[in-house]
């Protein structure tokens, strides 16, 4: 990726797209310091985080969700939102031993801000259930929900509403929309579907070849020449 | 039906995180708890012995290779390694005059730092590689014992346990000897129910199952894996150090080979990863099922009046318990815990098992 600049404000919902192979996901994983970049920066807040580990960049306020969806099987879905609980947690071997005294308060705290997301997401009926058997949508649906509960100041969603049909991207649009409104984050949301990227993003960026190729508001970004040749293929000839 | 859970409702949080959420659990768990208790006045002191005991201790150290194996999902070959480094460190202290209790810990610490230290360097591997670099933890280890008199008095030498005294009081009985290994069994399950609930239990869980997804979620996955065989390399020290106490009272390198590795790691793959009770009923199987079809074969031979032979005496057990392990796996993959799992689904909603959704 060569000569990409992009600054998402705080409580902004920010549209990334582009072509497959564009480098939405490699500049995802540029940020989260999976793949640290050789040249730039990476700015939290004013902070310079560039190629820090990941596991700092989520305790520095960035949670993000995957494309390919990376729940952990063979733990049920409470199980999984506590995850992102991980960060304000202090799990140890002593206060697993000592549960009752040294860990209880601490789960049962976390747990109730957990709930609340849960409730948030209207998944309450499968909170027991293992992640493995669950349909696509609601998968996607407790990733959303594991990454929310880290109270991030920056959340990146990796085509959420890819393979979900059309109410249940309904549905997700109005829960992104309602956790900016309700918890202030910013957000990356990187999409195929452009109708929900320009129903609910206030800015967006388009990638081709790992260059930005057009940014600003959605409107104006979706009717520029080079986004419309970069998706659909311009006129031959 | 057997494990009922009409009208098992739980109103808070607290009550949704016990670690038996059905009642039949529990009940199923004091139950055995207090055969536990019970077992020197109704078992047989030789059998409590030669048998209950082994059972319980190599229970407990099955549990921490669990922590690492079936938890973490790190491969460990060198589980014995590091139950002999807690025996003999132990068993040193103890011989230089450090009470029982602090010999205990010290061995397991002893144990943790040198479990560590070594999955400090192993971790830069995975997997497979992991395993064999586990492995060669082991070797080094056995070499260690049988080159140096000053840890192991020697390759073919054994060092005499000193007097086990806990709190005041000698134990020189059965009786007493069953009750520590049944209290150290009860702390490690105990810690390993705790673990279910707990965001460490999560943590290594996540490592094991998609690490860069852990990452992402602020979990450290080195710092995880390091924390595991720590923890379990201190449960395996204790386990060593009470088994060379209470049953073998005399250290020898060989009761820590290679091939007791693998088969306390055979005993966690037969119980299912991740399975408490599956350890238990995986010690059950690779450490009792050859003395019982020994003593079956030798009955049966005498009541049908056939002569066998001592050869083939000795064999039979090993040929039976091989397929038994494999007719286990084959039958369920993850082992005797999952296979407990099973039937006690089944239990929940039988005879109405037409309802299950």
């Amino acid at each position: 990726m060569t000569g990409v600049d992009v600054d998402i404000r705080t409580g902004e919902i920010f549209g990334l797209v582009g072509p497959n192979g564009s480098g939405k996901t490699t500049l995802t994983n540029a940020i989260t310091g999976f793949y640290p970049p050789n040249a730039g920066t990476v700015r939290l807040a004013g902070k310079d985080i560039t190629g820090t580990a990941p596991y700092k960049v989520a305790k520095l306020g960035v949670a993000r969700t995957f494309q390919n969806l990376a729940l952990f099987n063979g733990m049920s879905v409470l199980d999984n939102i506590l995850l992102g609980r991980h960060i304000h947690m202090n799990p140890g071997v002593f206060s697993t031993a000592f549960y009752w005294w040294a860990a209880q308060r601490e789960e049962i705290e976390n747990r109730k801000i957990v709930e609340e997301v849960i409730e948030f997401l209207q998944i309450e009926s499968i909170r027991n259930e293992l992640v493995d058997g669950l349909p696509i949508g609601l998968k996607k649906r407790v990733e959303l929900a594991r990454a929310l509960v880290a109270e991030p100041k920056m959340l990146i969603l990796d085509e959420p509403m890819a393979g979900m049909n059309q109410e249940e991207k309904g549905y997700m649009a109005r829960f992104i929309l309602d956790a900016r409104a309700e918890r202030g984050v910013s957000v990356l949301l990187i999409e195929h579907h452009m109708d929900v990227i320009v129903g609910i993003c206030d800015r967006m960026l388009a990638l081709n070849y790992g260059e930005m190729i057009a940014s600003g508001i959605p409107k104006d970004v979706v009717s520029d020449p080079r986004v419309i040749e970069a998706y659909i293929g311009g006129s031959h000839g | 039906m057997f494990y009922r859970l009409s009208g098992v409702r739980h109103a808070d949080y607290v009550s949704d995180s016990r670690i038996y959420k059905v009642p039949t659990d529990r009940n199923l768990a004091v139950f055995f708890l207090i055969i536990g208790l019970a077992a020197p006045f109704i078992i047989p002191s030789l059998y409590l012995n030669s048998y209950m005991l082994p059972w319980l201790i190599w229970t407990a150290a099955a549990l921490g290779l669990n922590l690492v194996t079936g938890w973490a999902g790190q491969l460990h070959l060198g589980y014995a390694a590091v139950m002999a480094v807690g025996a003999y460190s132990a068993i040193h202290a103890a011989r230089f005059g450090v009470p029982w209790e602090f010999a205990l810990i010290i061995g397991g610490l002893a144990s943790s730092v040198i479990g560590s230290l070594f999955a400090f360097a192993a971790l830069r591997v995975k997997g497979l590689y992991l395993a064999i670099t586990t492995l060669a933890m082991q070797f080094v280890m056995d070499w260690v014992l049988s080159h140096s008199p000053t840890i192991s008095g020697g390759s073919h030498a054994s060092l005499q346990s000193p007097t086990l005294t806990l709190l005041g009081q000698e134990i020189t009985s059965d009786r007493a000897y069953y009750y520590v290994a049944f209290g150290w069994c009860v702390l490690v399950t105990i810690f390993m129910l705790n673990l279910k609930r707990t965001g460490l239990g999560r943590a290594l869980v996540a490592v094991r199952e998609k690490d860069y997804a852990a990452a992402i979620l602020g979990v450290n996955s080195f710092y995880y894996k390091i924390l595991a065989f720590a923890t379990s390399s201190f449960i395996a020290g204790i386990s060593g150090a009470i088994l060379v106490a209470t049953f073998f009272f005399l250290a020898a390198p060989e009761q820590f080979s290679v091939n007791v590795s693998i088969q306390v790691l055979a005993m966690v793959i037969v119980g299912g990863l991740s399975s408490i009770i599956g350890s238990y009923f995986g010690v059950a199987l690779i450490l009792l099922v050859p003395g019982v079809v020994n003593t079956v074969v030798a009955s049966v031979s005498q009541w049908l009046g056939m002569q066998v032979n001592v050869e083939t005496l000795a064999h039979i057990p090993n040929a039976v318990y091989g397929a038994l392990i494999v007719v286990v796996l084959l039958i369920e993959p993850l082992g005797l815990g999952k296979l407990y799992g099973n039937v006690r689904d089944y239990l929940m909603v039988w005879p109405f098992d037409q309802l299950r959704k």
